[in-house]
């Protein structure tokens, strides 16, 4: 028994594949590179996701699946919406991260966790819950998505764990959801992803962004990562 | 309780239990363990849709 909420997912939750123009993620070309991708994030970033997958009870293959889909695998500098590196973070959900948690997931955070956030951004010791980060603490916070790829798996690891807890029904975490929120933020889809969902009712309520019911597909749909992480059998 | 009644009892006993393991592997066939939780792995009859999303 973890500490937190058991996660249940089924692969693939849906018999539909992501498709946009002439791309499609049934082609054998598609799926060869998103196979490799999977395999180049296990490669250059096992420990990492080994380390923070136990750490929040998450598994790689679900990490793993967030990084190719947020950013292929790239350290991406930061983007208009501020979201930063391999799984694509903005330093405002950093700092509510660290300064929230445990009101928001009702468990402390651990010391290990702690220790690692304060030592990468030094000025998280001082964070008031009730103050948004100022432009100095969100550079701060920018930097060390940016130029520690652990840094940025562990606090993207967290905000799924997050997630799983806010969005849970009953004593079962599940994805679908959290992919949505990942994408399009928490405070826009609590209100539209409230209650037991299936993907499929996901995908359908088109007041959630294009791009965050697209990561349905992406992940949860035929030949989607997570599909393709079990077929293929990769492991760490 | 005779020899052979224990004997089928035991017998019995067994039975029970290999059978109901047997039931319980073949309902979880296809699902796995991961870490915090289970992924069960499907699939379908039919083709998967493959159209764009909508606004």
């Amino acid at each position: 028994m973890g500490k937190y909420t058991t996660v249940e997912v089924k692969v693939p939750d849906i018999n539909r594949s992501f498709v946009q123009g002439n791309y499609k993620y049934s082609n054998e070309s598609v799926i060869k590179a998103n196979v490799l991708l999977l395999k180049s994030v296990v490669k250059n970033y096992s420990a990492f996701i080994n380390t923070w997958g136990t750490e929040f009870e998450i598994d790689n293959s679900i990490i793993a699946s967030f990084i190719v889909t947020e950013s292929g695998g790239r350290n991406a500098p930061p983007n208009r919406f501020d979201a930063t590196g391999l799984m694509q973070v903005t330093p405002n959900t950093v700092w509510e991260i660290i300064a929230k948690w445990q009101v928001m997931t009702k468990s402390p955070l651990s010391e290990k966790a702690k220790s690692f956030f304060n030592k990468a951004i030094p000025s998280s010791k001082k964070y008031n819950p009730n103050k948004l980060p100022s432009a100095a603490e969100r550079s701060e916070i920018r930097k060390a998505l940016q130029n520690n790829p652990q840094f940025n798996i562990a606090i993207g690891t967290a905000i799924l764990r997050w997630l799983l807890e806010a969005f849970k029904d009953g004593d079962v975490a599940s994805l679908n959801k959290v992919m949505v929120s990942y994408n399009a933020g928490y405070y826009s889809m609590r209100n539209k992803v409230k209650g037991k969902l299936s993907t499929s009712q996901l995908l359908n309520n088109k007041s959630i962004p294009l791009e965050s019911r697209a990561y349905l597909l992406k992940m949860l749909g035929v030949n989607g990562l997570l599909d393709l992480w079990f077929k293929n059998d990769i492991k760490f | 309780m005779t020899k052979s009644q224990k004997f089928l009892l035991i017998l019995g006993t067994v039975g029970l239990l290999i059978g109901g393991f047997a039931i319980a592997k073949f309902l979880t066939r296809n699902v796995r363990n991961i870490r915090g939780g289970t992924v069960k792995l499907q699939t379908y009859d039919v083709p998967p849709i493959e159209e764009p999303l909508t606004e």
